[in-house]
This record gives C-alpha cells, structure tokens and sequence, in this order.
C-alpha cells in the first residue's frame, strides 16, 4: 500500500495545498452597519408596576451590547412576591468569526411569612435584537459579488422550571438571517420543555450583500388568583432562562481557477499513477 | 447515541466557561460573591468541587472592556444556572452586581520606562554602581510579572558612549541583551547618532558591520543568517527627518501597542538639538525637528485611528532642584517643550540629563502631565501604572515611581540569560583590550596636588585640546576635563603587559564614559564663572577642572585639595566656603595672554561637562557647538602622536600661592 500511495502523496498534498492557500486568501466576513436592538422587563402585580429597560453599552462598530438585570419584591395582600430578571445580548465583529450570544433568566418566588392571596401577577422580559444590519465584506479586497457561504453554527439551551401553580408561560427563542424580505436562514423554538438544541444553517451570498439579522429570547410567567399557605421558607415559584451561543463564519467559495488549479494537481496524480503502474508493468 | 454525546461535547463547550479546573488550591473565603469590591449579596459557597461561586468568576483578571466581563458574567452564571447551582434569581442579583461593579471598564497597563542606559551591560564596568544587565533584566522582569500588560520602553541614548564590552562590538551586545529582555520601543537619543544614519539603521534592521571585524559576534540564537540580527524592538524617530531622502523619516515617529483592544501610542524623539552635540558626520542630510511642534502635529492622526492614550518618549529631560528627584524649580528644555504640548498627551517619559526624576509639569491647557526620567546605566527603572478608561479609550490616570535596579554589588539576581550575553562578550573583548595604543614614561595618577591639579588630568586635558586644536576640529584654545571623569591611574607596568605600555583596557577603565568632546564658545567672564563653579552653591565637594598646557591661573581656596575632606572640612564647605569667590582676578591666562572677560575663546569639554554635568551649568550656555572625538580615542592619538611615551603631566597650571 505505501508503494502506491508514495508517489501519489505527493501531488495530492500539493493540489490540497493549492487550493487551500487561494481559498485562505479569500477570507471574508461581516461588518456591523447598525442596529436595533431592546430589552425590557414589566411586572404587573394587581395594580402596581415594576418596570426595567436593558442598557445599551454597544461599541460600534466592533461590539453590540446590550445588558440588563434588576430583582425586585412586590408586596400582595399579606405577603411579599420576589422576582428578577437577567437578560443579555452580545454580538463581536470579528474577521475571523462573528460571536453572537444572548441570554435571559427569570424568576419568581414568595417570601417566607403567613398565608397570603394574590389576586393577580403577570412577569415578561424580552432581550430582542430587532434588527442588526450587517454586510459580508471581503477582507482581502475581493470585488463587490465574490461568492461567498455564509454559515452559522450554535446552539440553544433552555430551562422552564415553572411550578403548576404558575399558569400562562411561555418561553420562546428565535433567530434569522435575511436578504432584503428573503429570510436566508431561520431557527425558532418554542421551549415546552427545557433542552439543548443545536442550531446550524447556511446560505450563499456575496461581498457586498447587507443581511439583516434579528434574534430573540422572550419568557413571562402569570399567578392568577393564588393562595399560598403559611411558609417557613420562600418558595420558588418560576425559574427559567434561555440561551443563544453561536458564530457566524464567511467563507470564500473557490473561484473557478481555484477550481482549475485543485484539478490540475489531480491531473498531476492520476499521471503519477499512470506512471506507477507502467513502471510496473516494465 | 453517538449524536447525542457529540452534542451533549459542544454543549460543554459552549456553556461551561473557560475554567477547566474542578479544584480551586484557595477557594475565594468571601463569604458573598464580591465583583471587585462590590458586593452581589449572593451567598458565597462551593459549587464546583472546591471552586466557589466567587472563584468562577474572572472579575480579577484584566478585561479589555465592560463587556467582555459582562459576557464572560452572563456565560458563567448561566453555565451555574443549567447546573443548578444557582437560582434564577441569584443569577439576576448577580449579573445586576456585574454590571454596577464597573468591572472592566478600567485597564491597568504598565510601563516600564528607562533613559540613557548607554551600553552599560556589564555589572561594575565604568562604576561599581552599575548594576549591570542582567540585574536589570531581573528588575524588570517583576514588573512585567506585575502585570501582564505592559510595555518596556527606552527614552534615548540606549547605545553610544558605552564601554568596552559594548562598544567595542559596535553595540550589538547591547541590542541582542535588549532582544533577550523584550523591550518594545527605544526613541533615538542624541548618541544613537554617534555613528551615523547608516550604522543607526543597521542596529534596527541589522547585518554585520561592512568593515569592522567585532560585529556580528553574538551567541547563535542571537544572530540571524550568522550576522548581526538587529534590534526586535522599533527605534522612533517622529523629529527626525532625511533630506537625503526626499524628507522620508528615518525610522517611524510613532509605535502603538494594543492592550485589549486599548490601544497605547509612543511617540519617539531626540532633542532638536542634537546635531549640536553630536559629530556632524553622524547626523549629516538630517533635520531635527522642534520636539512639541512635532508631539502636536501627530496628536490629531493618532486620534483619528481612536487612539487616545498617548505616551512622549522624549532624549531630552531636565534637572531637578534636589538630588532624589525635587520637582520644585525643576530646570531644562523639558520644561518649556511640556509646557507647549497638547493636552492629549498623557505622559512624557524623558531622559538626557540622567536625572532621576518623577514630576508634574503643565501642558498647554496649564494642566499638569506626569514627566519621568530613570537616571542613567541601567542603575534605575520607572515603574509607571496607566488607569486607562476602556470607553474612551484615554488615560484616566498615571501613577510613577523611580525603583532602583541596585549596583554592582547588590544581592539582586542576575538574569542567566543575560549573563551569558556578558559572559561572552567580556571573554570575546580580552584580546583586544590588551591592544597597545601607546606608551607612557611612567606611571601616570590622578592624585591631584593642594592646588587641585592631577599628572593625568594634565594629559588627559592635553589630549583633548590636541583633538579640537585645528580649526575644521573645534579651533580650541583650552580644555577642562572633569575629575570625577578620570576613574583610574594608568600605571607603568601591570600584568600581561610589557612595562610602559598603555592597553586599550587601560586607557578604557580610565575614560569609561565614552564621552564625546565639545568644543563651545565662552566669554571670558564666563571661564571665570565657570572656575568659580568649581566650588559653587551646589556643588557637595569642591571639584577642580583639569586644564590643558597654556592655561594658568591662581586660586586662594581655604580647604586642602590635595585629600578628601575631612567631615569637619566638609561641614565647612557646606556651611561657609562654597559660593564664595576665590580665582585671583585676573590671574588667568592663555598662553600667558589675561583673558579678557569681553573675549571670546574656543573651549573644549567632554559632552558630560558640556550639558552641565557635575553642575557647571555655565558650560550648558557655551556657543557654536561642534561634537568631536570620543574622549578614549583622543587619548590614543595623543599617545600615538607621541612615540618617545607620553610623561606625566607637570602639574603647574593652577597655582595656589
């Protein structure tokens, strides 16, 4: 087998090495043009409201930042409800990769004390990256329509901890790329039950293209006339997060000459066989 | 199955952050997660393994920005969160506390700043106080240790006027330690030019010396292709400029460093006045630019790249009032060039007049910027700590303090690496400093008589004037040469040598400096003045200048000159002699003519004296400056010039009655 494959390595690695360099040079990736993006948590307990908005501490055009986290205590006839929230979104420009992150975390939980009624409480918090504009660029100055596939690859973690007592929760994440009102790539999960998921999706595209990417991760948990007896200890109602972690990649699709010289160094092998196997046969 | 595993492998990856270890050797005891000094309230406990809640956390390490320990925060505390080791709402106290805390919304950088280190690699050579290289490279390596941002830079006058176990090796030996320590950037100094463009060029980009036959003698790992390899950090020159090559710079003005994503600018530079200090072969076809005008025209573009910390390294310092650094009154060119700069310049790391000195001096907009300067030959370092603000990128605030490296006795560690460097060169210069450069009748001392006068402060005065006598050489008529620059007796007869012979390593312990000679105008009253300053107001001890054949005069100085003073006679000197008058008017003369004190006369010193060295600071207002000759090398041709041996001086041009 190694006197087969010996003379052949040679040329093959070549041709690899070939192709690999023209395809290095041809890197890309995507710059920040300008974003939307907001979070908010509202709490609504009977007729009172707590309400908090996410700080935007972005550093165009290299980082979108947006971070938030406050708890609160809410008093109910006869008692104290606990809640919070933390939510985040971090995306970083890159050359060689575009990191996105995103997370939300919330809870709800009562205080320690004699019985007491809640007639009602309602918590929803959102971390939305509405619209993030962004362009594939070519770092190495390839021309504006270079072909190029854009990937991303992540995944997605959720936790719905939310006791029966709790009722209209909902935790849902999502996120998309699109091209003008072409949606290129797309991932949407409705959480019923807390998991991983990996997200993974690519499309081609080419330097120059503006994309529009919006992500989100929004939860609430609602108590609708709940009684609660007395307690020694709080009592954790609701516990729930989701999370985003992924990056984008751009990759340069080898140009036909790429093509030609990947082929030529296979032409180069199969002559490499011929002459094996002729020398062989003399 | 296997899927899942794969999956469940990213998934660790993704959310278990970037702490590995299960065991925390010192658990943090804080009994709440603390950010900083700030408090989250959260219970403080173990979560993994031994690790607690606080040890997870980075918040101790440097962050180049807020949100990059924010995400950091977010990705730990959901890592906890999944792994139930925290409560939802522990987490949301706690993300609200990375957030107040402020953590990473503060850089620490810190600088490591020297001047005029001169070649002096060797531990003791030129002055028991020199601590040598490899000292040094230990000195510096605990600060870097302190922080691992930070930036090493050199304000000058790194090589040039060095001894021999760097000059004689053009240097090299002087980079190649510099290389092994890891400096960063050196601004040109005025000695840097000692050579000329192309030997300054060749220490940046290497290659060995077209002729001289010491180059490119390094250890292997510090060659490059078997030659001289050139120095790894960058040489800055922002005032300097090539009119020989269509006003191109010689070197970059600017060199930044990136901490973080916070960026720090360096802007070098020499004094504008250089070519008035160094031999005008060295700086030939080069402009010397204004220092302040040329600090305020790179302001604006290195702001336009969002750069905001901006760091003066400058060769030209200033003299402070007090030795240790007083900064009251502090005097010099430094003065007036800070006092012209933008107000964007955050720091000034100076040097030239070897002082040592940490000082506040306004800037433009009146406000005061820091100015330091770390002495001279290696004996000191400034360790200065930036507080940059990684929103705004500017320096928030400069802390400095001068730290001494020690001397060449010290119980600091040398640095083996370095000592190798040393080693090598000290083994590789024997040979050649047993060269004979002449001969001498007898042995030659510098005991000086009760007038003040030494047999060789006569020859070494000789030689010097004999050096800058023709008229393309200076047109001098007399020269000082400064006692305390005369380190050793060239004696008669020593080991390894025949009797009467004088060795390059003799005539080198001699004149260790590697002073250049000056020759300047002065005034007649000027001479006077500068006589007088021999025991002026500042000086700790009197100092008597030795003077060359043809220059006489009469002194009546109360205190013997012929020993050390006593501790009586010093109390004396201090409390009722010095400042006083006692040159005999009219008793000098040149050639037996009276100076006139209208008159104008060609004087010549070393470059020590003639920047005020030793504080005759009358010499720092000497005309019409022309640099010559390194001392050593005028000293060998006096010699030369005299075959027959060169006797002791007679010890007769000054005159106490």
């Amino acid at each position: 087998m190694n006197t087969i494959l010996k003379p052949i390595l040679k040329p093959l690695l070549g041709a690899i090495v070939v192709a690999g360099a023209f395809n290095a040079a041809q890197a890309a990736s995507l710059g920040y043009l300008d974003h939307l993006g907001y979070g908010a948590y509202n709490a609504v307990t009977g007729a009172s409201l707590e309400t908090d908005a996410l700080g935007d501490l972005s550093t165009p055009p290299s980082q979108v930042t947006l971070v938030g986290a406050n708890a609160f205590e809410s008093p109910v006839t006869g008692g104290v409800l606990s809640h919070s929230y933390a939510a985040d979104a971090f995306i970083d420009f890159a050359a060689a990769k575009t990191d996105l992150w995103m997370s939300l975390s919330h809870s709800l939980a009562t205080n320690a004390g004699p019985a007491f009624d809640v007639a009602s409480h309602q918590q929803d918090v959102a971390i939305d990256l509405a619209a993030v504009h962004m362009r594939i660029l070519g770092d190495a100055g390839e021309a504006p329509g270079s072909a190029v596939m854009v990937s991303f690859t992540g995944n997605a973690s959720a936790l719905t901890d939310f006791s029966s007592i709790v009722n209209g929760s909902y935790l849902t994440l999502g996120l998309s790329v699109s091209r003008g009102d072409e949606v290129l790539g797309e991932y949407l999960w409705d959480v019923q039950s807390s998991a991983d998921q990996n997200i993974q999706f690519s499309f081609s595209g080419q330097v120059g293209d503006a994309l529009t990417l919006s992500a989100f991760i929004v939860s609430g948990v609602a108590l609708d006339h709940a009684s609660f007896g007395a307690s020694a200890n709080p009592i954790t109602l609701a516990e729930g997060f989701g999370a985003i972690n992924g990056s984008f990649a751009v990759a340069a699709v080898p140009e036909p000459e790429t093509f030609a010289l990947l082929l030529a160094g296979l032409g180069v092998v199969g002559i490499q066989l011929r002459r094996r196997r002729n020398s062989q046969r003399r | 199955m296997m899927k899942k595993s794969l999956l469940a492998s990213v998934l660790a990856v993704a959310f278990v952050p970037a702490f590995a270890q299960t065991e925390c050797a010192q658990p943090d005891p804080s009994p709440t997660v603390m950010f900083g000094s700030y408090d989250s309230g959260v219970p403080n406990r173990a979560v993994q393994g031994s690790c607690t809640i606080d040890d997870l956390f980075a918040d101790e390490q440097a962050w180049g920005n807020q949100n990059a320990f924010l995400l950091h925060a977010s990705k730990v505390s959901i890592g906890l969160l999944q792994k139930r080791k925290i409560s939802a709402a522990e987490r949301s106290r706690l993300m609200a506390a990375a957030l107040q805390s402020g953590v990473g919304t503060q850089l620490a950088v810190k600088l490591i700043g020297f001047n005029d280190f001169h070649g002096y690699i060797k531990s003791g050579e030129g002055s028991s106080s020199n601590p040598g290289v490899a000292r040094f490279a230990t000195k510096i390596k605990e600060l870097k240790a302190a922080n691992p941002l930070h930036a090493v830079v050199s304000a000058g006058d790194m090589i040039g006027a060095s001894p021999l176990t760097s000059a004689l090796f053009k240097d090299e030996p002087t980079i190649e330690a510099m290389n092994r320590i890891g400096i960063d950037f050196n601004a040109v100094g005025n000695h840097e030019f000692d050579e000329g463009k192309a030997e300054l060029l060749r220490m940046q980009n290497g290659g060995n010396h077209p002729s001289d036959l010491f180059s490119g003698q390094g250890l292997p790992q510090d060659l490059k292709n078997g030659q001289f390899k050139g120095a790894d950090f960058r040489f800055l020159a922002a005032n300097v400029v090539d009119a020989t090559a269509g006003d191109t710079s010689l070197f970059p003005g600017v060199g930044v460093k990136d901490f973080l994503g916070n960026k720090v600018a360096f802007i070098g530079m020499t004094l504008e006045s250089t070519p008035t200090i160094v031999s005008p072969s060295g700086v030939a076809g080069l402009q010397f630019k204004d220092e302040a005008d040329t600090v305020n025209a790179l302001v604006p573009q290195i702001r336009a790249q969002g750069i905001e910390s901006i760091v003066v390294l400058i060769h030209e310092g200033g003299f402070p009032t007090l030795t240790g650094g007083n900064c009251t009154g502090i005097s010099g060119a430094i003065v007036d060039i800070v006092n012209r700069l933008d107000p964007a310049v955050d720091l000034v790391i100076s040097g030239h007049t070897h002082q040592s000195y940490s000082c506040l001096i306004n800037n433009a907009a009146g406000k005061p910027v820091r100015v330091t300067s770390a002495g001279q030959y290696a004996r000191m370092l400034s360790d200065i700590d930036l507080t940059i603000d990684t929103r705004s990128k500017d320096v928030l605030s400069v802390l400095a303090n001068n730290v001494a490296v020690g001397n060449s006795s010290s119980p600091v560690l040398q640095d083996p690496s370095l000592l190798e460097i040393v080693d090598h060169y000290t083994a590789l210069s024997a040979v050649p400093a047993a060269r004979v450069v002449g001969t001498i009748t007898g042995t030659i001392t510098r005991s000086t008589n009760n007038a003040g006068e030494s047999a060789l402060g006569d020859v070494i005065a000789d030689a010097q004037l004999a050096a800058t006598r023709a008229p393309d050489t200076g047109a001098a008529v007399a020269a000082f040469m400064n006692p305390g620059g005369i380190r050793s007796d060239l004696p008669f007869a020593a080991p390894g040598k025949v009797d009467g012979n004088v060795t390059y390593g003799e005539a080198f312990t001699v004149q260790p400096f590697g002073n250049s000679l000056v020759t300047l105008t002065l005034t007649g009253a000027q001479i006077y003045a500068l006589l007088e300053q021999q025991w002026g107001t500042a000086q700790p001890f009197p100092r008597v200048l030795q003077v060359s054949d043809g220059f006489t005069y009469s002194h009546n100085f109360p205190l013997p000159l012929n020993a050390n003073l006593t501790a009586d006679q010093g109390t004396q000197f201090v409390n009722t002699v010095r400042g006083n008058s006692y040159i005999v008017p009219g008793s000098v003369k040149i050639d037996g003519v009276a100076v006139d004190m209208a008159g104008s006369y060609r004087v010549t010193v070393n470059s020590f004296l003639a920047d005020g060295g030793d504080t005759f600071t009358v010499l720092i207002g000497g005309t019409d400056r022309l640099g010559g000759a390194v001392d050593t090398d005028a000293l060998e041709a006096y010699l030369q010039a005299h075959p027959g041996g060169v006797a002791p001086g007679p010890q007769n041009r000054i005159v106490r009655p």
